[in-house]
């Protein structure tokens, strides 16, 4: 593998006014492995943002950090600010931020339960009325473009869903919730091509009212989908800027030589 | 020798244990039931059993069998449950769990003789239990405790991590979604740990003979009043289950015809610990199967 300067970073600053979700060196580590350094970046709200990189660049785990789900497994460091609020100071409510904050996973994670019951499961508290809960249900489903293929179903298991419609299913559920923040986690990774293309198109029109931040493996993909792409190498974050900018002409070299894949 | 050959010779010597394995569990089945099979009855089935003369039943015994089963079930499986979650979710890997691991398998390992003369001790005398279906429930709840959070922690660690993640994921706290989406998703394999280790309550003698008694009492079936000294709901009576009678048969019966109903008895017993093994697999694929929605 080539020498590259790792201390040389290009990482664009987006207008303040657009940013909703902004990292201040943040810092990961499971144990002694430091996996996250110095992370520093803001994601622009209504935009796609694709975090890419090879595996164990610590996308994956960054991505984990941002809704909190790295509590109990590894300590991170540094400051979350959404809105403007840091949600890793010890002080903030979890839960709530989980709320605003919602995921889907690399793996399609429907519960064993309905369909029905898969969508309004994180509502439950809320006591809606059956047709407050009937409306977000259609709601959600139509979003993530799984409406009109369950809608004689609902009351189905889950699991008897193809893999491409239950991971539009758990969108569905994470939409369920009314998020501001959608983070994805390789949410194709586990699909086939076609499935794949319906999630993104579903992603396409998420983005409306939606932020979403995707981690991919595919640049690829990270061309068709976002706005914005982040470069990730052992943990640092070397390059992030407009998807088209990194794509057609990136400011360093390591990130030429990944996108060529000219690359260790 | 080359590797196909000592493969070929070490395949055969498995196969050949494997086939003694399996005709020796049929022969020891097919000798219990060949014996017993001719002397059961309905009759058999639902009549008293006598103290010396022939033609009596095991109606009490097998009642009773099922009773302590059901009583040391409703003591044994939530404590079962809420240790498997603990060591499943929520025990940190150091060396403390480590040690209740180790406490959990030897506990498991204790001969049930062992166990049941020390809950004749502690809950018999100490406490004034006496010979009780109570204390024949504890001690095969001390005695059984290791292997159902054994089958509850498996079944538990069945259920895909992501289950927990998407859960957390939703703004759940992670006892709610263990609670509502860990155990749901379980319940097969809860259910069959149940029925398989309800087998083993079932046939298990040495931990009842000092504890729940040896002696049938005389039992009302018609008498509702649980606190009632004969009535058939009454956990402080002494009891006599259907494994501690074919012992009892077997080394001091006076009834004449003895033999007989031991065989016969034995025959029930094997029958129903294969019904709950049989019972369980089927009911917990019957389970999957409406979960994952292929109907």
């Amino acid at each position: 593998m080539k020498d590259y300067d790792l201390t040389k970073k290009a990482i664009f600053t987006p207008d303040p006014e657009n940013v909703i979700i902004d990292l201040k060196d943040v810092q990961v580590s499971y144990g002694p492995k430091h996996i996250s350094k110095d992370v520093t970046m803001g994601f622009e709200k209504n935009k796609v943002t694709a975090l890419i990189g090879a595996s164990g660049s610590g996308k994956s785990t960054l991505l984990r950090s941002l809704n909190r789900l790295n509590d109990g497994i590894a300590t991170v460091e540094g400051q979350i600010l959404f809105h403007g609020q840091d949600i890793n100071a010890k002080s903030a409510n979890v839960y709530a931020v989980r709320q605003h904050i919602g995921m889907v996973f690399q793996k399609p994670n429907p519960f064993y339960k309905s369909v029905r019951k898969n969508i309004l499961f994180g509502l439950q508290d809320q006591n809606l009325s059956r047709d407050q809960e009937d409306q977000i249900l259609e709601e959600s489903l139509r979003q993530a473009a799984l409406w009109d293929e369950v809608k004689d179903s609902l009351t189905r298991s889950a699991l008897a869903l193809s893999g491409g419609q239950q991971q539009r299913l758990c969108i569905a559920r994470a939409l369920a919730l009314k998020p501001e923040v959608i983070l994805m986690d390789e949410p194709t990774s586990a699909l086939d091509p076609l499935a794949t293309a319906k999630i993104e198109e579903t992603i396409n029109t998420l983005k409306k009212e939606h932020t979403i931040i995707i981690v991919t493996h595919s640049m690829q993909q990270a061309g068709r989908i976002a706005d914005n792409t982040a470069f990730f190498h052992k943990g640092l974050v070397l390059e992030y800027n407009h998807t088209s900018r990194l794509f057609t002409n990136p400011s360093l070299e390591i990130t030429q030589d990944y996108l060529t894949g000219d690359f260790g | 020798m080359d590797a196909k050959k000592i493969n070929q010779i070490v395949l055969t010597a498995i196969k050949v244990v494997t086939v003694l394995v399996v005709a020796l569990l049929i022969v020891i089945i097919a000798y219990i039931i060949g014996r017993g099979l001719p002397h059961m009855s309905l009759h058999f089935l639902f009549t008293e059993s006598e103290a010396f003369l022939a033609g009596g039943g095991i109606s009490t015994q097998l009642f009773d069998s099922f009773y302590i089963l059901v009583l040391t079930l409703i003591i044994a499986a939530p404590l079962s449950l809420f240790a498997a979650i603990y060591l499943a979710f929520y025990a940190p890997q150091n060396k403390l769990t480590a040690f209740l691991r180790m406490v959990i398998e030897v506990l498991s390992s204790l001969p049930s003789i062992v166990v049941g003369l020390f809950t004749y001790l502690i809950f018999v005398v100490n406490f004034n239990f006496g010979f009780s279906l109570l204390a024949g429930a504890i001690s095969l709840t001390i005695f059984n405790l290791p292997i159902l959070t054994r089958n509850f922690e498996e079944s538990l660690d069945d259920i895909d991590e992501a289950q927990m993640q998407g859960g957390l994921a939703l703004g759940l706290s992670k006892w709610k979604t263990i609670t509502s989406i860990i155990l749901p998703a379980a319940l097969p394999g809860l259910i069959t740990g149940i029925i398989l280790g309800a087998g083993r309550i079932f046939g298990e003698a040495a931990a009842l003979i000092f504890t729940a008694g040896q002696s049938t009492s005389q039992v009302d079936f018609t008498n509702w009043n649980p606190f009632s000294s004969d009535s058939f709901l009454n956990i402080m009576r002494p009891a006599e289950t259907l494994a501690v009678h074919i012992w009892k048969l077997n080394s001091e019966g006076l009834v004449q015809d003895a033999t007989e109903v031991s065989a016969a008895s034995a025959t029930v017993l094997v029958l129903i610990v294969i019904i709950f093994n049989l019972g369980a697999r089927a009911l917990g694929a019957n389970l999957r199967n409406k979960m994952m929605g292929d109907r």
